[in-house]
């Protein structure tokens, strides 16, 4: 029954019921005795009394005898007599039988019991007897106030004879209750030592008991203690626990304080916690999360959903004023204590190394996407072409580094130097555009973005070397993606069979105006890059939303290799100038009555001198000069008197400058007017003249005439000439 | 046990009718915060889905309404995570849990089983 009622606490109950038992044990025994001890006092008083008595009532005897022997008054001897008579009889009468007497300390009545004890009866038997004989001889004066001779001599003479035989038996009988008065005493002494000593022990084991049990309570909370600092010392996970109040613990793993670079944690609020590596916002949300565990009414198993700190970026300043960003991962899972209390467990897993590497994993696969979609478009192109392509992308890519690399060296000039590495990138982006190479010419588009904005930045302040620091990182980025395709080229290793990439490439429908497919075939033989402009056209039309058809000729038989890059530029620069501002949407077309289907024409000739002309020319448009003259007056070359000043020459003048276009939006073919001062400086190149035709809505014509042999040309960018051929009307 | 299905999207709608269909006598739909008000008004559902992004009112008023209507529904949140503070807003006003869209119908029983369990328990 105990160890159902009490449990592990029945030996504290046990002890200390015990130890009540013997206290109160020996205050009853106190009581008892104590009272035993006072009762004897009394017999002990009062047979002391009745010692007194016997003597006092020997003195009344003989004062009376005395008195009347004189004839003197003996009345008050006689009630002294009688008095004394009375009182002895009743206390020995009590003694014998128990009752009432009067207390001789006190003079107030008491109870006392009859003497039971065997030496005190016989002390008693032999008082009584010799009481009685007391009686005899007492009794006659009792009765009269007048007493006779004949009755005071023999009382006289019987007390005078016994009165000492009687003191010596209340004399005894004293002594009997001294004895028994100290047995008593004695008997509660030992009693009290006794209880005092039980208790004293019991006390003592209680003490000794609870001493144990502490020390091994102490020593398993030790080795608890030891045990979780081990645990919370040696696993990988930052762990702590976190109160109803937003407290977080006492106890919390090493690790934890690994992961956020310091050691105040315990007894933090949990707020200011995160607020140290994590933005308010973040902050709040994740505070609220964290009471949703102590609220009665939610499934725990279906919040982890809305946890804010599953793979969160914290910001963990160190001792130097360094920050460090890791990727955090917070769980949580309420947990009930000893006490009833609940906590929430938080464990804190730093997921950087697992999120780099799944960042890894996805470039990685990014790159194999990248690589393999270069694949599918390295695979139709002719070895050379590519080789070409990238022959001329490096250099290119190498001149803009050296004119970057000038502009740490160079404080000035840096307008002039932009709009060299516009040019330059201009170009890049074309021979990208025409390859199909999107990710090059989108590498390419983006740089020019940062060109422009940084040409925007200086109209305002001056410029310095590390304004061009974005180009720098964009510029290392083309590169990298020129070796990619580099390292894929090189792995296919002699991949091209010109058999092969006739038949991958087909023949384009609606493109060429050769008029046999032998024609075709001649083309992609001898010019092979050429031929992939028919396709660039189409597509390229296809995203501008307009139809358009490119004719080449003078192309079937073999080009300077030299020649055909400067001129392969020029036509490409033109195609996107065709296409973004010459050729107008079908809709369009039909309401001037043109075909439907832009036709724009490519044609190369020379003769048996080396004198070569170059035509480019569309069925658009034409120069749209208002469109020039708006440009030059928002871009504030020119004031809006100035340009409306301009002729039509000079207005197609400023069109060969930087920075003037007709396009309204930029895409990644045309709108920054790069490519006709590309144009303009190939032309510079060439040694060339170049004569423009344009009538509105209906042709735009541009006519390319010079000397070539292949020692002329140049590859080194120059600055576009003050002067210039130009013919338009 | 009643259900009712908060959700503007019918797709939604649909595809929780037909998942959970089978585990209650009775079923509703509502398309917006204040049709869900109520339908919970009249029709006192045991449990209910509810979309946090709807027009009108949204999920979060919603639930804050029915819960103070009928405070023993138990609400599931089923939506997107485009917001956790809102989902989590949700949970404090009163929501036993939360299932994140898209979903699969084992995901959807399994957490709907749960809020069964215990009202089958009271």
């Amino acid at each position: 029954m105990f160890s159902t009622l009490f449990g592990k606490y029945r030996f504290l109950v046990i002890s200390i019921a015990l130890f009540l038992i013997f206290d109160l044990g020996v205050l009853v025994l106190n009581f008892y005795t104590s009272g035993k001890i006072a009762e004897q006092t009394e017999l002990i008083n009062s047979a002391a009394r009745q010692r007194t008595l016997t003597q006092q009532m020997s003195k009344a005897t003989l004062y009376i005898k005395s008195q009347k022997l004189q004839l003197w008054v003996y009345q008050s001897g006689l009630d002294e007599l009688r008095d004394h008579y009375r009182t002895f009889g009743a206390a020995l009468q009590a003694f014998n039988q128990g009752g009432t007497i009067v207390s001789p300390s006190t003079g107030l009545p008491i109870s006392i019991s009859a003497v039971s004890d065997p030496e005190g009866v016989a002390i008693l038997s032999r008082a009584n007897s010799l009481w009685s004989e007391f009686e005899t001889a007492i009794e006659p004066l009792m009765i009269d106030t007048l007493v006779s001779d004949d009755e005071i001599r023999p009382a006289s003479s019987f007390i005078a004879a016994n009165n000492l035989k009687m003191f010596a038996l209340m004399d005894e009988l004293t002594e009997f209750f001294k004895a028994t008065s100290e047995r008593q005493t004695n008997l509660l002494r030992a009693a009290q030592v006794i209880g005092i000593t039980l208790a004293t022990i019991n006390f003592f084991i209680i003490l000794f008991h609870f001493l144990g049990q502490l020390r091994v309570r102490d020593q398993e909370i030790q080795l608890k203690q030891h045990e979780s600092d081990q645990i919370l010392s040696t696993i990988n996970e930052g762990v702590f626990l976190l109160d109803r109040n937003m407290v977080m613990s006492g106890q919390h793993s090493k690790q934890l304080e690994k992961i956020f670079l310091t050691r105040k944690v315990s007894g933090r609020k949990f707020e200011r916690f995160l607020a140290r590596y994590f933005p308010q916002k973040t902050v709040n949300t994740a505070l609220d999360f964290a009471k949703l565990y102590f609220r009665d009414h939610i499934d725990t198993a279906l919040i982890e959903d809305v946890n804010p700190l599953k793979r969160v970026e914290a910001v963990i300043t160190k001792k130097g004023g360094e920050t460090e960003t890791k990727y955090l991962d917070f769980s949580f899972a309420i947990l009930s204590q000893d006490d009833a209390r609940q906590v929430v467990l938080v464990t804190v897993r730093d997921v950087s190394a697992k999120i780099l590497l799944e960042a890894q994993d996805q470039l990685n696969a990014d790159e194999l996407e990248q690589q393999m979609a270069l694949l599918t478009q390295i695979l139709p192109i002719p070895r050379t072409d590519l080789a070409a392509f990238i022959d001329d992308s490096r250099s290119g890519l190498d001149r803009i580094n050296l004119l970057l690399k000038d502009t740490k060296q160079a404080s000035g000039s840096y307008e002039a130097m932009l709009i060299r590495i516009a040019r330059e990138t201009h170009k890049l982006k074309g021979n990208a555009s025409v390859l199909n190479f999107e990710m090059i010419a989108q590498g390419h588009h983006l740089f020019e973005n940062t060109i422009e904005e940084i040409s925007r930045q200086a109209k305002h302040r001056t410029l310095n070397g590390r304004d061009f620091l974005p180009l720098t990182m964009q510029l290392k980025q083309n590169f990298a993606s020129l070796n990619l395709i580099e390292g894929v080229r090189d792995k296919l290793g002699d991949y091209v069979d010109t058999s092969l990439n006739h038949v991958t490439r087909g023949t384009p429908d609606n493109r060429l105006e050769l008029s046999t497919k032998k024609s075709l075939d001649e083309l992609a033989e001898q010019n092979p890059k050429w031929f992939e402009l028919l396709a660039y056209t189409q597509k390229l039309a296809a995203q501008k939303g307009i139809a358009a058809r490119l004719n080449l000729r003078g192309l079937n038989t073999p080009l300077n290799s030299q020649l055909s890059s400067e001129l392969y530029l020029i036509a490409v620069q033109l195609l996107h100038n065709s296409l973004a501002h010459g050729l107008e949407s079908e809709e369009q077309r039909l309401e001037l009555k043109k075909p439907s289907l832009g036709e724009i024409s490519v044609s190369i000739s020379h003769d048996k001198r080396g004198n070569y002309r170059f035509l480019f020319e569309d069925d658009g448009r034409g120069f749209d000069y208002e469109r020039i003259r708006s440009e030059l007056v928002d871009r504030k070359l020119l004031d809006s008197r100035e340009a409306k000043a301009l002729g039509n020459t000079a207005l197609v003048r400023y069109a060969f400058k930087d920075a003037i276009s007709t396009q309204q939006n930029v895409d990644q073919t045309a709108g920054r007017g790069v490519g006709l001062a590309l144009v303009w400086q190939q032309v510079k190149a060439l040694n060339a003249k170049l004569k423009i035709r344009s009538v509105s809505n209906e042709f735009t014509q541009f006519i390319i005439d010079f000397s070539y042999s292949p020692s002329e040309t140049s590859s080194e960018i120059l600055d576009p000439p003050s002067e210039s051929v130009l013919l338009a009307s | 046990m009643k259900l009712m299905i908060v959700d503007d999207s019918l797709i939604i709608r649909n595809k929780i009718n037909r998942t959970l269909l089978s585990r209650f006598s009775k079923v509703c739909r509502a398309e917006n915060g204040q049709q869900a008000i109520d339908m919970a008004t009249a029709e006192r559902p045991n449990v209910v889905t509810m979309d946090l992004t709807m027009p009108e009112v949204d999920g979060v008023e919603a639930i804050e309404k029915i819960m103070a209507i009928a405070p023993e529904t138990h609400i599931l949140v089923i939506s997107a995570l485009a917001d956790k503070a809102t989902a989590i807003k949700a949970l404090t006003l009163g929501a036993y849990g939360f299932l994140c869209k898209p979903f699969t119908e084992r995901e959807l029983s399994s957490a709907i089983e749960r809020i069964i369990d215990i009202e089958l328990c009271k």
